[in-house]
């Protein structure tokens, strides 16, 4: 029996989308978005300057950070399978307050991981055919990079999810020929970077590499965002473990062949921290072969963005259908049934996120500060989801008794769920202490940068604070049968 | 269905033929106003970019690295060419120098101390030993090839005219580097050094041990404890480096242009063409109340979102072209010497950036505005 009344009632989020949103995603489909979610092109790098520490820096980083935050999401997809993720699962557990500011705070870094994005498919893009962009074509490409995404993300979640399948295999053999090409290169010239005369040089040592540590972290950040299309997922009971624990899987040995390879090809410290993927084959002694990976990863990486534009805009997508955003962002399309406005809405403020960026003097280190502040943000929303396990299985435990509404569940009772949410929390704070204590910019101080990155992250938590209080009152008054029938002309023609 | 609202949103905005002339026109002469200032920004940022080509050019290659004071480098206003905001010792040069195989160029830079009527750079290099000035340096000081340049210490031959290019506002003189620390009063120092390394991160080690200089991908750093700055041209020091030293450079002085009173006059009249289309866009759901609530009615009022997108998209796009039109026009009547149709397509680029978010928040606003209200509302008050 539910402790609460408001618990237990189903909010609008709960009610309007399974009735208009069709379920397309089958399980290729989720371990796809979930890979290529978190995977970047330049995490591995960007990783090497660990030389081979770096790989046992990874399994850290899986243990007291993907893993157990994969399993508190797991669980609590499983228990509320929901469009909106985070925003549902804080929710029910925390109050509709939490819930807001789980989704806002999970929705604002897709500002800064598509900004980022941007800049990097322009890098491959320039390098793929040997250009050297002025401001005004790197401006221009950018711009026209993120309504590309834009524009493929407004089709149907069925047809731009095919589409992104298509480039993902490519994405993948790439990965693998970065780790055959560093074995073959090794073989023949010797590896790049010596390799380790013991195993003790894979330990991490954090007193010396707590900042990759941490940088490891962040770049396993979005396990939970696949999650805001649970409604949309054929089945979350039987594909979400397979995208957790498969996808996991695949990450880990798509970072470690990408990271070898370089290594294998790139003295330790050399690699370039966003094209090396690329970049390695003209140490390997193949330049042909550079144009051709950077333009396939510049067609990987735009499709890669699609998906940010199409998940992060459920998000959007339930906070109007609640009114704790205008209405207008719970637009749907009748034909595509996507949310046009929240998809819309992205795009115009990534644009003008990209302008801005070229209008701020000191470029390099305020766009740095903002992906810092935004990284911090983005760490601050999984506690969202990590604390609401514990809560959840206090709360709900009438849903969990119920083996066909929770088909997975972290094992080992009351004492496997306060170990992964702690170990998962102590993880995640320490990648938020690395970005306020090891600056991203090699000449600015922390006593500089520190301030600088809390403001902008503050900022981020303020403005969500204004969104809330100002569309309170109409949140409050929403009349849910009222709400049902404006949706009604959707209802059954979403299969 | 798209071809039918395309006809019902040019139906709509013809309807109000007056109100839709009079929002386009103030749309596109805001445009035309940002037009001119980045055409403005880029002929400014286009001549830095020219003195920054001319100064990375070294001996022995173009030059990937740029060592100089501990503050940095900039733009004289006057001469429109870089010069260092200090000097360093000759001393500190060469142990520079030494680190990269004593592979570089040693420039000392500063305007010419003579008589000529427009200011001109005095360009000393290390790997001269003769006169060269550029074209309109040599009209401006009225000496021709071979003839004696008088200088403080004396007079030498022009060797070459029109080998150094007419960069920014100002002519150029290059002269021996001993010759320029002479004419210039400083003995012994150097504006800056010019490296070109085939590995980066050991020069970087061997100059941060050596001297403790700090090596920094971003135009915009100084640091005053330290004796040098090491400016990184090409390659990248770590993550943060996301866009080139270029890139960096070309935003700061592009900006540097737009920031002025001018620019900022721009901005803000497109803002007011912006606030100028929403109102006009929320006045014609008042006026077409009874339109919108026959749809809301027959339950198709969430399509009205692509009506007021479409609405937004013509009226916007129309506006920007013509605006773009109205600005290349008057750069061409005022200001001939700006005009250029390179500068004006690539100014126009620039422009259309702002196009998706003023589409977007254009639509998005009176959407939302007529979702708030019930059909019975809206019918209850139309005519």
């Amino acid at each position: 029996m539910a402790k609460s009344p408001v618990r237990d009632s189903a909010t609008l989020a709960e009610l309007i989308p399974p009735r208009i949103l069709p379920r397309v995603l089958g399980r290729m489909d989720l371990i796809v978005v979930y890979v290529s979610i978190i995977f970047g092109s330049y995490a591995s790098g960007q990783m090497a300057n660990a030389g081979w520490q770096a790989l046992g820096i990874w399994i850290l980083a899986y243990v007291v950070f993907l893993i157990p935050a994969g399993m508190c999401a797991l669980e609590l997809g499983n228990l509320f399978p929901d469009e909106g993720g985070v925003y549902v699962w804080a929710g029910k557990t925390m109050g509709k307050m939490a819930g807001f500011f789980g989704g806002w705070l999970s929705w604002m870094p897709v500002f800064g991981a598509i900004a980022t994005w941007s800049f990097i498919i322009v890098s491959f893009l320039a390098t793929a055919f040997g250009l050297k962009f002025e401001l005004w074509q790197q401006v221009g490409l950018q711009v026209l990079v993120i309504w590309i995404s834009v524009g493929v993300a407004l089709f149907s979640l069925r047809t731009a999810q095919t589409i992104v399948n298509q480039l993902f295999y490519p994405f993948m053999a790439l990965a693998v020929l970065c780790f055959v090409v560093g074995v073959g290169y090794a073989i023949v010239n010797g590896p790049a970077t010596p390799l380790p005369t013991s195993w003790t040089e894979f330990v991490p040592d954090l007193s010396k590499n707590g900042a990759i540590f941490a940088l490891a972290v962040l770049l396993l950040l979005g396990v939970e965002t696949p999650f805001n299309m649970g409604v949309e997922m054929k089945s979350v009971k039987e594909s979400a473990p397979w995208m957790v624990f498969g996808g996991s899987l695949m990450l880990g040995v798509l970072y470690w062949m990408t990271t070898s390879g370089i290594l294998l090809t790139t003295p330790a410290g050399e690699a370039d921290p966003y094209l090396a993927l690329s970049l390695t084959y003209q140490n390997a002694g193949i330049p042909w072969l550079v144009g051709i990976t950077a333009l396939i990863f510049t067609l990987t990486n735009l499709a890669q963005i699609v998906i940010y534009q199409y998940a992060y805009a459920r998000l959007l997508f339930i906070s109007g259908i609640e009114r704790h955003l205008p209405k207008i962002f719970a637009y749907v399309d009748p034909r595509t049934r996507t949310p046009v406005a929240a998809i819309l809405l992205q795009g115009a403020v990534l644009t003008l996120l990209v302008v801005i960026m070229y209008s701020i003097a000191g470029l390099a280190s305020a766009t740095q500060v903002l992906l810092a502040a935004l990284t911090v943000v983005w760490c601050l929303s999984n506690y969202f989801f990590i604390f609401p396990v514990v809560i959840a299985r206090r709360n709900y435990a009438h849903l969990y008794a119920d083996p066909d509404r929770v088909a997975w569940k972290i094992p080992g009772g009351n004492f496997g769920v306060w170990l992964v949410t702690v170990v998962a929390t102590v993880g995640n704070t320490v990648a938020i202490y690395y970005c306020f204590a090891a600056p991203w910019v090699a000449d600015m101080s922390v006593a500089d940068w520190a301030p600088q990155v809390g403001a902008v992250s503050g900022a981020s938590i303020i403005i969500g604070a204004i969104v809330y209080f100002l569309n309170l009152k109409r949140s409050g008054s929403v009349d849910v049968e009222d709400e049902l029938a404006q949706y009604a002309f959707l209802e059954g023609e979403n299969q | 269905m798209t071809a039918k609202f395309f006809k019902v949103a040019i139906a709509n905005l013809l309807r109000y033929g007056t109100r839709t002339l009079l929002t386009a026109a103030g749309l596109s002469l805001a445009i035309a106003a940002v037009l001119f200032v980045n055409v403005v920004s880029l002929s400014f940022e286009s001549g830095t970019a020219n003195v920054y080509r001319y100064v990375r050019s070294t001996s022995n290659g173009v030059a990937n690295i740029w060592v100089t004071p501990p503050t940095g480098f900039k733009l004289d206003s006057k001469t429109g060419f870089f010069t260092a905001t200090s000097t360093f010792s000759e001393g500190t040069a060469d142990a520079v120098l030494k680190a990269n195989g004593s592979q570089g160029l040693k420039v000392l830079t500063g305007q010419w101390p003579g008589t000529a009527a427009t200011p001109l750079v005095v360009y000393g290099r290390s790997d001269r030993n003769s006169v060269s000035i550029s074209q309109s340096a040599a009209a401006a000081l009225g000496v021709k090839r071979g003839e004696a340049l008088k200088l403080k210490q004396g007079s030498v031959n022009v060797a070459q005219i029109a080998q150094v290019p007419d960069l920014a506002a100002s002519g150029v003189i290059e002269l021996p580097l001993a010759m320029a620390q002479q004419l210039l009063e400083l003995p012994n120092q150097v504006s800056w050094v010019m490296l070109h390394t085939q590995d980066l991160q050991a020069l970087q080690q061997a100059l941060t041990a050596q001297i403790n200089a700090l090596f920094t991908t971003d135009p915009t750093t100084s640091d005053p404890n330290r004796p040098v700055i090491a400016y990184v041209l090409e390659g990248k020091l770590g993550r943060s480096d996301l866009v080139s030293f270029d890139i960096k450079l070309a935003a700061l002085y592009f900006n540097q242009a737009g920031s002025t009173l001018l620019g900022w006059l721009a901005r803000i009249t497109l803002g007011l063409g912006f606030i100028l289309m929403l109102s006009a866009a929320l006045l014609s759901i008042e006026e077409r109340r009874r339109e919108f609530g026959i749809f809301a009615a027959v339950g198709v009022s969430s399509d009205v979102f692509y009506l007021f997108l479409l609405e937004s998209l013509i009226l916007f796009v129309g506006s920007t072209l013509a605006g773009l039109l109205l600005g290349a026009l008057l750069l061409r009547l005022l200001t001939p010497a700006l005009f250029a149709w390179d500068v004006i397509l690539k100014s126009s680029v620039l422009v259309i950036c702002y196009l998706p978010p003023m589409v977007i928040f254009g639509s998005l606003v009176p959407a939302q505005t007529l979702l708030q209200k019930s059909p019975l509302e809206l019918l209850r008050g139309a005519t």
